[in-house]
C-alpha cells in the first residue's frame, strides 16, 4: 500500500510543481507587461503617468535608503513614541486630566505600583503628568514653528529677490530680533504679555521667523542668479510665480532640515521657559513639573527626573531626524 | 594692502549698520519693558501716598511726559550712564550699580565655559575629524548631539544631586558660602577682589560655586564647537593642498596640526564668539538652577516683578554686548582668512 | 541724461493714444533683404551700461560700457552670427532685446514696433524723466507710449525667444518636462487645459525628436544634449519669430554639437526663423550663419555675410581670430596673428578705436588712438568699422586655406 502511493505521487506532484512554476513565469510576465498589452499608444497619457509613478516611487525609494541609519531610525521611533503619548494621552495616562491637576496629598511620595514614576506637587502623578506634558509640548510646538517658516520663507523670499531697499528694511529687522538672546526675548514679552498659551505660540513663531528669513534669503540670492530664473522670465513668468514656484522649491532643503531641528529646539525653550516659572500654568508642562520639583530635589529626585528625561528624549528624538534628514538631502554633506 | 583700507571701510560700514539695529533693539526694550504691569510710583512711595506725592513722583520718574518724550529721554539716558532706578526689588537702587555688582559673576561663568569648552571642542572636534567614522568619532558626534539636545537646567539638577547630595563634593547653590564675609569690593571682579585682598579662602570657595554652573555650560557649548571644528576639518582635509603637503612628505601630524587645523579653526572663531555672545544673556537658565546669583538671575526676578527700568538695563547691556561680540568676531574673521574681500 | 525729474505732464498721460499697435514710428529707410522683406528685428545704435559700485556706501562710481553703439537688422530666415572674445557684449545684448537689462539709449524695434526698455524717457519738449518714477510710461516721437514691460511683453516673449548657453541650468531642476515645456504654453498663449498642454507639449518634443515617455521626467535624468533639446522645444513653445541662440553647443560635447546644429538648421528651415547666433566658435558659425558681425569690447569691429567675413575680411581684428583658428598644417600655423596684452578694461576703454593697444596693424595708421573709427561699406552688405589706410584690401597668408 504504501509502496504503491510512493510510486504513484511523486509524479504528478512533479509536473504540477512545473506547471505551477511555468504559470508563474507566464502571471509575472503578463502582470509586468500588462501596461503595454492593454494600453494603447492612444493613452499615451496614462502610460507615462504609470511610468512617472514608478519612477517617483524609486527616487522616494532612494531617499528612503538614505534615511536607514540606525540614528536616524531611532530618532523616527522616538517622535513616533512621543506623538502617540500626545494624541493618545488621555487612553494611555493611568489618571485623568482632572486627577492630574487636582489637590491630592501625600505630595512627593515615592514610588509605587500605583505611582510608578513617584507623585510630584499636591500629590500628582508623575507618570501621567510626562504623559500629557507630551501633549502640551507638541500643540505649542508645532504651530510655532509652521508660524516660524510660513513668514519667515515668505520674507526671506521677498528680501532675496527684489533686493535693494527691500531686502535692508527686512535684514535690518531680523537683525534687530536677532539681537536679543532668544530665551530673555520670550521672558521679556511673557512678562509684557502674560503667560497665555497663545502668546506663548506667538512668541516662539516670532523668535524664529528671522532666522529662517535669513536661511532663505542667503539660498534665493544663489537661485535667482541661475539661468533658469532667467529662462522662467523670457516665458513670461510673473514675479511672483517665479519666486514660488522656480526658487522655492530649490531653497526648500534647508529650511525642512532646520524644520526638524527647530522643533527640538523650540520644545527646549518651551521648557526652559516654564521651567523658570513663565510657562502658562494651566498646562500640565515638564519644564513647569521641573521647577515646581526642584525644591524637593534631594527628597523626591524623581519627580524632577522624569519631566526632564522626556524634555530630553523629545529634544534629542527631533535632533537625530534633523540629522538624518541633512544626511539624506545632500548625501556630499554626509559626515560633515 | 589694498585690503587693509578695505577693512577699515568694512568696519566703518558694520558700525554704520549698527546704529538702526541698536534703534530698534531699544525701541522694541522700551516698548515691551513699559507694557510690564509694574507700576514704579505706587511702589516706591510708602503706603497711601498723597496725590500730591504721586505727582511729585511721576515728575521726577519722568512718567507724566509723553512716551514719545520719554523713549527720547530713555535714550540719552542709557548712554549718560544714568539707567534709572529699581523699584520692585530694591527699591531706589540705581540700575547701574546692580548691575555693575552682577555682571561680573556671570562674565566669570561664561569666561570659563568658552575657555574650557573650546580648548576640549577644538581637541574632539579633530579628533573626530581624523578618526572620521572610527570609534571615537562615534562617541563625541553622540556626545555633542547629546549636548545639543539635553535641558541644561535638567542636567544641571543631576549635578546637584549626584555631586552635592550623594557626594558633597561642591556647593549646590549660590555664588558663596552662607558664613563667607566678602571684604568691600573694589573691582567688582571676585577673583581680582580676593587676590588684592589676599582671601585665599573665599576664592576657592568661590571656585568651588563655580564649578557645577561652569561644567554645565562648558558641556552645551562643547556640543557647537566639536560639531563645527569636525565639519570644517573635515572639508579642509580634502583639498589639494593638504595632499600636496602629504605628497611631499610631512608627517601626518604636522599636516593636521600646521596645515589643516590652522585653516579649518577660521569658521570655529565665530562659532565661539557666537557661544560667548549667547552665554553672557543664555546663562539665565543655569543661574536659575544653580541659584547663581547673575545677571540672568538678577532679569529672571526683574521680569517677575516687573521691574522695568531694571530689565531694560540689562536687556541693553545683554544686546549691545551680543552685537558688538559679533561685530568683533566678524572682524576677527576677516583679519585672519585673507581671502575675504569686502 | 538723468537730468531732474520732473512730475509727468498730466496732458500728454490723458492723451494717450488708444491705438497703441499702429502709431507711427520714426525709423525710416529700413533695409530690405534680397527679397524685398523688412526686417524682423532692428537694433538702432545700442548702448548698455552697466553701473559700478564701489566706495563706503557702494555708491556708483562708474559705468561698464557693455554695449556702445551697436546696430543691426536680422531677416526672417537668415542667421546672424555675433561673434567676439567671453565679455565683448554679445549675450548683453541678446539680453537686451529679451528686456533682461535696461538699455541706456539706443532703440529696438521688433518690426516697427520699439520694444526696449529705456532707463529714461524724453518729451517732446526736450525734457527727461527718470523712467523709474512714471512705470508703465515712455515717449516716442511726439507720443508717450506704455512701457512695453506692460503692455507687449507676452505677445512679444512669443515672438522673441532665446536658448540659453547651458542647458544644465537653465532648467528648473524641481519641474518635469511637460512643465518646463508647458510653462510658456500656460501664461504667454493662456492654455489653461492639462490635457491641451500635454499634447502641445508632446508636438515640440517630437519636433526636437524627443519621446512621450521624456514627457514626465525631471531634467537631471537626461543627458546634455537632450536637454538642449528641450531647452529649444521651450523656446519653440509659442512660435517665435526671432530666436536668439546664446552659445547653444559650447557647453556639450563636440559629437553632440553637430546633432543640435543641424537641428537648428532643420527648424530654421523648417519655421522660417530668424536666428541671432551668439558664439565665440567660428567653425560653428561658418557652419550655420547667413551674415556675421564681429564684436570687441562692446563695439562691432566687423559685419558681413559669411563669404565676406571668411574670404575678404577687412579688421585686423577679424583677421586675429581668423587665424586663430585651430589648423591642421605646421606651416599655416607659423603664420599666425598672435594678439600681444589683455582685454582693456570695459570700464575704461582706451581712447579711439578700442582695439589699437592690441592691433598688429597699427603702425600702418596714425590716428588709431585718437579717433573713433567710421563705419565704413566695403560693399554689399560688408561693412568694417576701421580707419582706413588707402591700401588695398589686406590678405594674410593662409587665407585661402582657412577660406
Amino acid at each position: 500500500m504504501n509502496e504503491t502511493n510512493v510510486e504513484v505521487n511523486p509524479v504528478p506532484e512533479a509536473k504540477l510543481e512545473v506547471r505551477k512554476s511555468t504559470l508563474k513565469r507566464i502571471f509575472s510576465w503578463t502582470i509586468r507587461n500588462l501596461k503595454f498589452m492593454l494600453i494603447p499608444m492612444s493613452r499615451i497619457k496614462d502610460l507615462s503617468a504609470r511610468q512617472f509613478e514608478f519612477e517617483k516611487i524609486k527616487s522616494k525609494r532612494n531617499f528612503l535608503q538614505r534615511l536607514r541609519s540606525p540614528l536616524t531610525i531611532l530618532g523616527i521611533g522616538l517622535i513616533f513614541f512621543i506623538v502617540t503619548l500626545a494624541v493618545f494621552a488621555p487612553w494611555l495616562s493611568p489618571y485623568t486630566f482632572k486627577q492630574l491637576t487636582a489637590f491630592l496629598s501625600p505630595a512627593y511620595g515615592p514610588m509605587s505600583p500605583a505611582h510608578p514614576f513617584g507623585t510630584g506637587e499636591s500629590g500628582r502623578d508623575i507618570l501621567g503628568r510626562c504623559i500629557y506634558g507630551a501633549r502640551s509640548s507638541l500643540t505649542i510646538a508645532l504651530p510655532a514653528i509652521l508660524i516660524s517658516v510660513i513668514t519667515g520663507v515668505i520674507f526671506g523670499i521677498i528680501a532675496g529677490y527684489y533686493g535693494r531697499w527691500i531686502d535692508t528694511l527686512i535684514m535690518r529687522i531680523t537683525d534687530v530680533l536677532l539681537a536679543f538672546p532668544p530665551l530673555i526675548f520670550a521672558l521679556v514679552l511673557v512678562g509684557a504679555f502674560g503667560p497665555k498659551i497663545e502668546m506663548i505660540i506667538a512668541i516662539y513663531g516670532l523668535l524664529g521667523a528671522p532666522f529662517y528669513a535669513r536661511l532663505v534669503r542667503g539660498s534665493v540670492l544663489q537661485a535667482k542668479e541661475l539661468p533658469y530664473v532667467e529662462a522662467a522670465r523670457v516665458m513670461g513668468a510673473s514675479n511672483w510665480r517665479i519666486m514660488f514656484r522656480h526658487i522655492l522649491p530649490n531653497c526648500i532643503s534647508p529650511v525642512i532640515i532646520s524644520f526638524s531641528f527647530d522643533i527640538g529646539g523650540i520644545i527646549l525653550g518651551l521648557a526652559g521657559l516654564s521651567f523658570l516659572g513663565f510657562g502658562d500654568q494651566r498646562l500640565i508642562e515638564w519644564g513647569n513639573d521641573i521647577n515646581k520639583g526642584r525644591f524637593y530635589l534631594y527628597a523626591a529626585p524623581w519627580a524632577s527626573f522624569f519631566p526632564g528625561l522626556m524634555i530630553f528624549i523629545t529634544v534629542l528624538a527631533f535632533m537625530l531626524v534633523g540629522d538624518g534628514l541633512r544626511d539624506a538631502f545632500d548625501p556630499r554633506l554626509k559626515n560633515l | 594692502m589694498v585690503n587693509k583700507m578695505g577693512l577699515i571701510q568694512y568696519i566703518f560700514r558694520r558700525l554704520l549698520v549698527l546704529i538702526p539695529v541698536m534703534l530698534g533693539v531699544l525701541a522694541i526694550t522700551f516698548i515691551l519693558t513699559r507694557l510690564m504691569p509694574g507700576d514704579p510710583v505706587a511702589a516706591l512711595l510708602p503706603h497711601n501716598p498723597t496725590p500730591e506725592m504721586i505727582a511729585a513722583k511721576q515728575h521726577e520718574l519722568g512718567l507724566d511726559q509723553p512716551m514719545i518724550v520719554q523713549f527720547f529721554k530713555y535714550f540719552g539716558d542709557l548712554f549718560t550712564g544714568n539707567w534709572g532706578v529699581s523699584f520692585a526689588i530694591y527699591p531706589n537702587a540705581p540700575v547701574w550699580d546692580l548691575i555693575q555688582e552682577v555682571f561680573p559673576r556671570t562674565l566669570d561663568l561664561a569666561l570659563l565655559a568658552v575657555l574650557f569648552s573650546s580648548i576640549i571642542g577644538i581637541k574632539t572636534g579633530k579628533i573626530s575629524a581624523v578618526h572620521r567614522n572610527k570609534s571615537q568619532d562615534t562617541f563625541f558626534r553622540g556626545s555633542a548631539l547629546m549636548g545639543v539636545a539635553i535641558p541644561i537646567f535638567w542636567m544641571g539638577l543631576i549635578l546637584q544631586f549626584v555631586f552635592a547630595h550623594i557626594f558633597p563634593i561642591f556647593p549646590g547653590s549660590g555664588y558663596r558660602a552662607a558664613t563667607a564675609d566678602d571684604p568691600t569690593p573694589i573691582t567688582y571682579f571676585r577673583v581680582i577682589d580676593f587676590i588684592i585682598y589676599g582671601r585665599w579662602d573665599l576664592l576657592w570657595d568661590y571656585i568651588l560655586h563655580l564649578a557645577l554652573p561652569a561644567f554645565c555650560l562648558t558641556f552645551i557649548t562643547i556640543a557647537s564647537i566639536t560639531r563645527q571644528t569636525r565639519s570644517s576639518m573635515l572639508e579642509v582635509l580634502q583639498l589639494d593642498y593638504i595632499r600636496t603637503a602629504r605628497a611631499k612628505g610631512c608627517a601626518e601630524n604636522v599636516v593636521i596640526k600646521k596645515h589643516a587645523l590652522k585653516n579649518a579653526l577660521i569658521p570655529t572663531i565665530t562659532v565661539i564668539g557666537m557661544n560667548f555672545a549667547g552665554l553672557l544673556g543664555g546663562a539665565v537658565l543655569t543661574e536659575f538652577t544653580f541659584n547663581f546669583y547673575g545677571m540672568g538671575m538678577l532679569l529672571i526676578m526683574a521680569i517677575g516683578q516687573s521691574d522695568y527700568f531694571l530689565v531694560s538695563g540689562i536687556i541693553f547691556v545683554i544686546t549691545i554686548l551680543f552685537v558688538i561680540i559679533n561685530l568683533v568676531v566678524d572682524i576677527i574673521y576677516g583679519i585672519v582668512d585673507p581671502r575675504i574681500r569686502y | 541724461m538723468d537730468a531732474a525729474a520732473e512730475k509727468l505732464p498730466t496732458d500728454l498721460v490723458e492723451n494717450l493714444p488708444t491705438d497703441i499697435e499702429n502709431l507711427p514710428t520714426n525709423i525710416e529707410n529700413l533695409p530690405t533683404n534680397s527679397k524685398g522683406e523688412l526686417p524682423v528685428l532692428s537694433v538702432r545704435n545700442l548702448h548698455v551700461y552697466y553701473p559700478v559700485q564701489g566706495g563706503l556706501f557702494k555708491r556708483k562710481v562708474g559705468d561698464v560700457r557693455a554695449v556702445n553703439d551697436v546696430s543691426f537688422d536680422l531677416f526672417k530666415g537668415e542667421t546672424l552670427g555675433l561673434v567676439g572674445e567671453s565679455g565683448c557684449g554679445k549675450t548683453t545684448i541678446a539680453k537686451a532685446i529679451l528686456n533682461l537689462v535696461r538699455t541706456h539709449s539706443g532703440e529696438i524695434y521688433y518690426g516697427k514696433k520699439r520694444i526696449d526698455d529705456p532707463g529714461t524717457i524724453v518729451i517732446p519738449n526736450e525734457k527727461t524723466f527718470k523712467i523709474g518714477r512714471y512705470r508703465g510710461y515712455y515717449a516716442h516721437g511726439n507720443y508717450i507710449f506704455q512701457r512695453i514691460t506692460d503692455r507687449f511683453t507676452k505677445d512679444l516673449r512669443q515672438k522673441i525667444q532665446i536658448v540659453f548657453q547651458d542647458p544644465d541650468s537653465s532648467l528648473n531642476p524641481r519641474m518635469k518636462i511637460v512643465d518646463i515645456i508647458g510653462e510658456p504654453l500656460r501664461i504667454l498663449k493662456g492654455i489653461k487645459k492639462k490635457s491641451e498642454i500635454r499634447r502641445r507639449v508632446l508636438e515640440l518634443l517630437e519636433i526636437v525628436s524627443l519621446k512621450v515617455e521624456h514627457l514626465d521626467r525631471f531634467p537631471h535624468e537626461f543627458s546634455g544634449g537632450q536637454k538642449q533639446r528641450i531647452v529649444i522645444a521651450r523656446a519653440l513653445a509659442c512660435d517665435p519669430e526671432v530666436l536668439i541662440l546664446d552659445e547653444p553647443t559650447s557647453a556639450l560635447d563636440v559629437s553632440v554639437q553637430a546633432q543640435i546644429l543641424n537641428l537648428l538648421i532643420d527648424l530654421q528651415r523648417r519655421f522660417n526663423l530668424a536666428f541671432l547666433f551668439i558664439t565665440h566658435d567660428l567653425s560653428v558659425i561658418q557652419h550655420i550663419g547667413t551674415r556675421i558681425a564681429v564684436m570687441y569690447l562692446g563695439k562691432f569691429a566687423e559685419i558681413g555675410t559669411v563669404d565676406d567675413i571668411f574670404h575678404a575680411p577687412n579688421h585686423p581684428y577679424t583677421k586675429a581670430l581668423l587665424s586663430a583658428r585651430p589648423m591642421f598644417d605646421a606651416e599655416l600655423r607659423k603664420n599666425r596673428i598672435i594678439l600681444e596684452g589683455e582685454i582693456p578694461s570695459p570700464q575704461h576703454p582706451p581712447p579711439g578705436c578700442a582695439f589699437h593697444p592690441r592691433c598688429q596693424e597699427k603702425g600702418d595708421h596714425s590716428t588709431c588712438n585718437l579717433e573713433e573709427p567710421e563705419r565704413i561699406h566695403l560693399g554689399g552688405d560688408h561693412y568694417t568699422w576701421c580707419v582706413p589706410t588707402g591700401t588695398s584690401p589686406k590678405t594674410f597668408k593662409g587665407q585661402e586655406v582657412i577660406s
